[in-house]
């Protein structure tokens, strides 16, 4: 029996990618993705073709639900296109997106790199020092820009940082008050710390990648090579000719036999049927759909998996003393500033990250003032600069309401319910107040379940012994199988509240360093 | 095109020129109209199924469609006539390449003064509840629903 290769890895997003990164050093790999790619760079596209779209797709939020700004604007659609018919999903109250492009959701992120420290693993059989090396390795590859305050700490070794990004606005005059000795104690004092972020956007120009420049359009341009995208690792991969990537099909069930693992897929072209053959098969599409491959592979329309994702919440502020500022001030449109909060009104640490509002159309918020249009759009020119929005996330376990399962008909029936805390976001609005930025409790918003776009512990991992249903071991390998091993956040037992994605890349790394061939 | 599509076509044309010049001063343009057109065959299924307005009688009449776009929003959220006035403005931020601007902000100039800024926010609560109580008024009178 002739091998494709020695390992295949599914998905190309930051678990497939980071696995495909290690693995190359030792092995032949090949990547099997659908690996949509972002439109060929047209500078001469019109501004209406830019902003809205040829299909208007950018004025959808008049008469559909809320899509979030980077994944409604136009030349971003490739992220999410075409998975609703081909990973297709039940649920009501799912309003999360899938990815089925190269590199996966993180085309769309928020560049947020987080590490997981022991408090955030307690619940996983692995400790930070088993993922310390694969972050420090991924820090240099990538190139992370953050600060060296307190909140750095938090987020992760301050080792290999290049500098963090320039701040602006109002979220400028924010830090300022929050460095303040004063006010600093007296944020302690409440459990929450304001920091900058660490984030996969370079201050300096890195491994042939440039350093980022403001152009305003970050939300609408999806070829800004210094804003880090897993794709960029798979295809440097793919040039030296460490990793061959199949495009274009969509990887169905696997069968194990004693001396290799057979894969079978689509030919999404075509509509063919393919296998492919290797020694090992690494699982990296995603929480959802790896959880869908393996109930596939062994045929089980019964079994209920776990699905975790952080529940999230926003606060919109206003920072009176920046009314009147212009809203679209040379500034990064993404996370500026990062938050901790770990007062005794939740449980578990709570993780928002402050945005301002210029990188999006200011159309968008047209509505969002309460008076008539001539009014609404004063608003939109004095106000919006003014604001900032801070997103929480929470923390999530695995709970009944929450789970996944098969259909016959290979549809994934999903439950993922909205939730709903307050206690944090009502103590954060009268800590806030205190440095000149206003809100109300009224004015905080739930986003609905499966809108944090982080999707894990459907594959948990589990101590040696401790292996029941579809759980893997703390080298990834799935239960019930020899050589089939998931990478992504499928085998995450809990999720903290912090940004995954370096997590979910370092773990990958961490079972693909562990791999016997 | 068909008489009834293209007399469809020109009341488009003509609601947009009609918005473009009462909300924000400015012509629409070509590119602007067609895009206005074309959002009603995109996302017309979704306005159908919507509160609507006698798009007609507002303009022959040269009625207040800021006040009556205000009254129907608050009695009516996500109505028609609410949704073209949003079509609007991303046309117009796509035309102008700017956040969309009102014809009242272009008298007030340059207003960076934090304090000015709140003044000029109160002034339009003021106006915007005048705003709803003409707009009901011609919603009623006009019989537009």
């Amino acid at each position: 029996m002739t091998l494709d290769a020695d390992v295949i890895i599914v998905g190309s997003g930051p678990a497939g990618a980071a696995a495909a990164l290690e693995l190359s050093k030792m092995t032949e790999v090949l990547m099997l993705d659908i690996g949509h790619s972002a439109p060929e760079e047209s500078p001469g596209l019109d501004r209406f073709a830019e902003l809205l779209g040829e299909r208007l797709e950018g004025m959808s939020i008049i008469t559909e639900p809320y899509l979030s700004p980077k994944l409604r604007s136009p030349l971003f659609r490739y992220v999410t296109r075409s998975w609703r018919e081909l990973s297709p999903i039940n649920s009501s109250d799912f309003k999360g997106e899938l990815s089925l492009a190269l590199g996966g959701l993180a085309n769309a992120w928020g560049s947020g790199l987080y590490e997981f420290d022991d408090m955030d693993l307690r619940g996983f059989p692995i400790s930070y020092s088993e993922l310390q090396p694969f972050y420090l390795s991924l820090t240099k590859h990538i190139g992370i820009s953050g600060g060296g305050d307190e909140v750095a700490s938090l987020l992760g070794s301050r080792e290999c940082l290049l500098p963090p990004m320039p701040l602006a606005g109002a979220l400028k005059a924010l830090y300022g008050h929050s460095q303040r000795p004063k006010m600093k104690m007296f944020l302690h004092q409440n459990g929450i710390h304001i920091g900058r972020q660490r984030l996969g956007i370079l201050t300096e120009p890195h491994r042939g990648r440039p350093a980022y420049s403001f152009d305003g359009k970050d939300f609408f341009c999806p070829w800004k090579a210094a804003i880090y995208n897993p794709a960029y690792t798979v295809r440097e991969l793919e040039a030296l000719g460490k990793l061959r990537l199949r495009r274009g099909v969509l990887v169905k069930q696997f069968e194990e036999f004693s001396d290799r693992i057979r894969v079978d897929a689509v030919d999404i072209a075509s509509g063919q049927r393919v296998e492919f053959s290797a020694r090992r098969l690494l699982l990296g599409a995603g929480a959802i759909n790896s959880a869908r491959i393996v109930l596939q592979s062994f045929k089980d329309y019964s079994t209920r998996l776990p699905m975790l994702e952080n529940p999230i919440s926003f606060i919109p502020f206003i920072h009176f003393a920046s009314l009147g500022s212009d809203s679209k001030e040379n500034s990064f449109t993404g996370a500026q500033l990062a938050l901790m909060f770990d007062g005794p009104e939740h449980r578990d640490r709570v993780q928002g990250s402050f945005y301002n509002l210029s990188g999006v159309l200011s159309s968008d918020f047209l509505f969002d003032f309460p008076f008539s249009a001539s009014g609404n759009l004063f608003c939109l020119a004095k106000i919006l600069g003014a604001m900032a929005v801070l997103q929480m996330y929470y923390s999530d376990a695995p709970n009944p309401a929450s789970f996944l399962s098969l259909r016959t008909e290979g549809v994934l029936e999903l439950h993922c319910p909205a939730r709903r805390f307050g206690k944090v976001e009502g103590k954060l609005i009268n800590a806030l107040r205190k440095m000149g930025f206003w809100s109300a409790p009224f004015l905080v918003r739930y986003a609905e379940g499966g809108s944090s776009f982080h999707y894990a512990g459907t594959l948990p991992m589990r101590e040696a012994g401790d292996s029941i249903g579809f759980s893997t071991d703390r080298f990834g390998r799935l239960n019930r199988c020899k050589h089939v091993y998931v990478v992504d956040a499928s085998s995450f037992p809990l999720l903290p509240a912090k940004n995954l994605s370096l997590t979910i890349m370092a773990n990958a790394m961490r079972i693909a360093s562990k791999l016997v061939l | 095109m068909s008489r009834t599509a293209l007399g469809q076509s020109h009341t488009l044309e003509l609601e947009i020129a009609f918005i473009f010049r009462e909300i924000f001063d400015v012509k629409a343009q070509q590119q602007a109209i067609a895009a206005y057109s074309y959002f009603h065959t995109v996302y017309g299924a979704s306005l159908s199924t919507r509160k609507a307005v006698n798009m007609t009688k507002i303009l022959i009449r040269g009625l207040d469609v800021e006040a009556i776009e205000f009254f129907l929003r608050t009695r009516f959220p996500g109505n028609v006539l609410t949704c073209k006035l949003w079509a609007c403005a991303y046309l117009y931020e796509a035309q102008e390449g700017v956040a969309p601007r009102g014809r009242i902000q272009a008298r007030l100039g340059r207003t960076n003064s934090p304090l000015l800024c709140l003044v000029i926010l109160a002034w339009f609560g003021f106006r915007s509840a005048v705003k709803w109580l003409k707009g009901g008024f011609q919603v009623y009178r006009h019989h537009l629903l």
